[in-house]
């Protein structure tokens, strides 16, 4: 993994210095932005942070593409720089592939960044790359991961083969870090006897639009991105990682108004029994409400998840999601989204939202908050009881 | 409320007349009007029927009633099909502002029936099937309904000829069309048709209660390998003080872009 990671590294590099010198075949953009994040509660754990949590962040895009538009080279690096937790402070190459379209075939070679599925509340079927749970403020941040992709698109749909290669082990918050467990999560990782760091892993993706609906289904077979956490010594936990095989569905309905949605999984691995889960809901968006410019959406999703013991923990096991969303429809593409996650079975609640606006060419804020209405001693989410933030973001896009 | 009622009242006078004349010579002439503006509409579809397929950049520029405004970056990408049940495929590629660059809109045009839409967000990498039943709302932020923006096939609208009609130097047929779509903002639109170039001139549009709410003039309209292509697109909406203009550059036709380019796998790699 360092050595592609370094390899493409300096691909990155040059690639920054030939920008300069053939500024017309290559494009540059990206974003820097400034994070400030405001805990009200002082934190569970010693050594946390106080209130206040401040971060600057740097994403430098570079691409090239050939004359024919045929092939195509794309670096997109990340990384933050935090004002208390070292470990937040990390640098992840998010994309670095070369590509390359054939008469009837795409290959990709690189790091790149895939996203499976249709739910608003969870992302179950999504699987190629590792979350990147530093980044507590964006559900989407992944890790890039290092990948050799063929696809090709037809009239029966679009299938894509991919094999992967560099394992991108789960990274946690440092001991100063809120949002974290208990106790500090070791570096080093146990995999299972199939499964070393190195193992390569497979996935099969076919997806088709029939009418009304988009079908996706999907199979993976690797290390799974989710681990056991198991305690050591008393004060440490160690990610413990399986060997596993998944197979999704991501069905969405569309219809006038309402998106119907469906997402499913079934899961063995070589460490635990066989699982199922799913989330299924709607969206309902009212066009124009009262009058205005503005839409209004309603989410409302339900999660199931079936998982035994020695699997890796989920907050999703019966659990409700609904939550709104609001589209201004403006030439500053103001947005908000509020949503609420309960607990079926022992009542833990917590809610989200978030507002975005652009607040001039180029320059966006988003200001978001979440905080945990009740929670119950035997929920995962227990341990982040005194993590409610309010968090405000600024981004200059170049 | 008063205006309402002297809507309805129109309504009726309306109904009371085509009763009366339901059977005499001005039936036929109604009949032949409704002929004439079909043709003139079809006219105005064959003059641009193989251009295959095009590609333009456009600069949206929206002004609100304080006259300051802002500006987006695009580019239109267009595949024609020639079928009466299917209508083109097009794609709007968003560069500036800047946060929003690479976010794309995919639309699959349908005769009846809604047309199919993606949309792709670059940040989250995710390609989202959309609703287009929202016809009436606006076409990212600007005075642009989604229903102008899309496709205008000939087979979603009734016509009828109204008059013939200066446009500035030119002459033009008037014609009325009524979307035939459901969930149109319009009750029903004015076109301006040059007689001599087919094309349109002008768009008066008038909301579900009957008042004419926004104005749509072309200008700068040149040939492009046997094609017309307009430099700005204006719409002025009556109700809200706002405009919107579009100011098209680097018309291209037979650019060789394939059925593969339009589907909702290659928005991700978009350049």
């Amino acid at each position: 993994m360092t050595s592609i990671f370094r390899c493409l590294m300096i691909i990155y590099a040059s690639l920054i210095i030939t920008s300069t010198v053939r500024a017309d075949s290559i494009d540059f953009s990206g974003y820097i932005g400034a994070d400030l994040s405001y805990f009200p509660n002082t934190g569970l754990y010693p050594g946390q942070l106080g209130d206040l949590q401040y971060s600057l962040v740097l994403a430098p895009e570079i691409n090239w593409q050939s004359d024919s538009g045929n092939t195509q080279i794309n670096v997109l690096a990340f990384g933050r720089i935090d004002s208390s937790d070292t470990k937040r402070q990390h640098i992840d190459l998010r994309e670095g592939y070369l590509r390359h379209e054939f008469d009837d075939f795409t290959a990709l070679i690189g790091v790149n960044k895939v996203f499976w599925g249709v739910a608003e509340s969870r992302r179950l079927v999504d699987i190629i790359n590792q979350v990147d749970q530093l980044e507590y403020t964006d559900n989407d941040a992944r890790l890039g991961q290092p990948m050799l992709t063929i696809s090709t698109d037809q009239d029966w749909g679009a299938l894509s083969g991919f094999l992967m290669t560099g394992f991108r082990k789960l990274e946690f918050a440092g001991t100063k870090g809120r949002l974290r467990l208990p106790y500090p999560v070791s570096d080093s990782a146990v995999f299972s006897h199939t499964s070393r760091e190195k193992a390569k892993d497979y996935a099969l993706r076919y997806y088709n639009s029939f009418g009304d609906f988009d079908l996706g289904l999907s199979t993976f077979n690797g290390t799974s991105r989710e681990a056991v956490l198991k305690p050591v010594g008393g004060n440490s936990f160690q990610p413990n990682y399986s060997r596993i095989t998944q197979t999704g569905l991501d069905l969405q309905y569309t219809g006038d108004s309402t998106l119907l949605k469906l997402e499913a999984i079934t899961r063995s691995g070589d460490d635990f029994k066989r699982f199922e889960a799913m989330v299924a809901g709607l969206e309902y968006t009212i066009y124009q409400v009262a009058d205005t410019d503005a839409d209004l959406g309603f989410i409302a999703e339900y999660n199931y998840d079936n998982r035994g013991t020695n699997t890796p923990q989920t907050i999703f096991q019966k659990d409700a999601f609904v939550g709104g969303r609001w589209v201004a429809n403006d030439s500053e593409d103001t947005s908000a989204v509020l949503g609420m996650l309960i607990d079926l079975d022992d009542g833990t609640r917590s809610f989200q939202g978030e507002f975005n606006r652009r607040l001039a060419n180029g320059l966006s804020l988003k200001m978001q908050f979440r905080a945990l209405g009740y929670s119950n001693a035997t929920n995962a989410q227990d341990a982040f009881r005194r993590d409610d933030f309010l968090a405000i973001s600024l981004k200059h896009f170049f | 409320m008063l205006h309402q009622l002297q809507q309805n009242k129109r309504a009726l006078h309306a109904l009371a007349f085509s009763a009366v004349f339901a059977l005499s010579p001005l039936a036929v002439l109604a009949e032949d009007a409704v002929k004439k503006g079909y043709e003139i509409a079809k006219a105005s579809d064959i003059s641009d029927s193989g251009f295959g397929d095009s590609i333009a950049s456009a600069k949206m520029i929206l002004t609100n009633k304080a006259g300051q405004s802002t500006t987006r970056e695009m580019e239109f990408r267009t595949l024609e099909r020639t079928s009466d049940k299917v209508g083109d495929k097009s794609l709007s590629i968003f560069s500036t502002p800047a946060d929003i660059r690479g976010t794309a809109v995919l639309s699959h045009a349908k005769i009846k029936g809604n047309d199919k839409q993606w949309i792709y967000l670059p940040a989250a990498k995710r390609v989202k099937r959309i609703s287009s039943s929202n016809k009436s709302g606006p076409f990212v932020g600007s005075e642009f309904s989604y229903e102008d923006i899309t496709a205008q096939e000939l087979g979603k609208f009734t016509y009828k000829w109204i008059k013939t009609d200066a446009c500035g130097s030119a002459k033009c047929e008037v014609i009325e069309r009524v979307p035939t779509y459901k969930n149109s903002g319009y009750s029903r639109q004015l076109v301006w048709v040059n007689t001599k170039t087919k094309q349109s001139e002008r768009i008066h549009f008038f909301d579900r209660a009957g008042n004419h709410v926004k104005t749509l003039t072309w200008a700068g309209y040149k040939k492009y390998n046997g094609f017309w292509r307009w430099k700005k697109m204006s719409m002025i909406n009556h109700r809200n003080g706002k405009s919107t203009e579009l100011i098209f550059s680097g018309w291209k036709f037979g650019t060789g872009l394939r059925d593969r380019d339009f589907k909702s796998s290659a928005l991700e790699n978009l350049k």
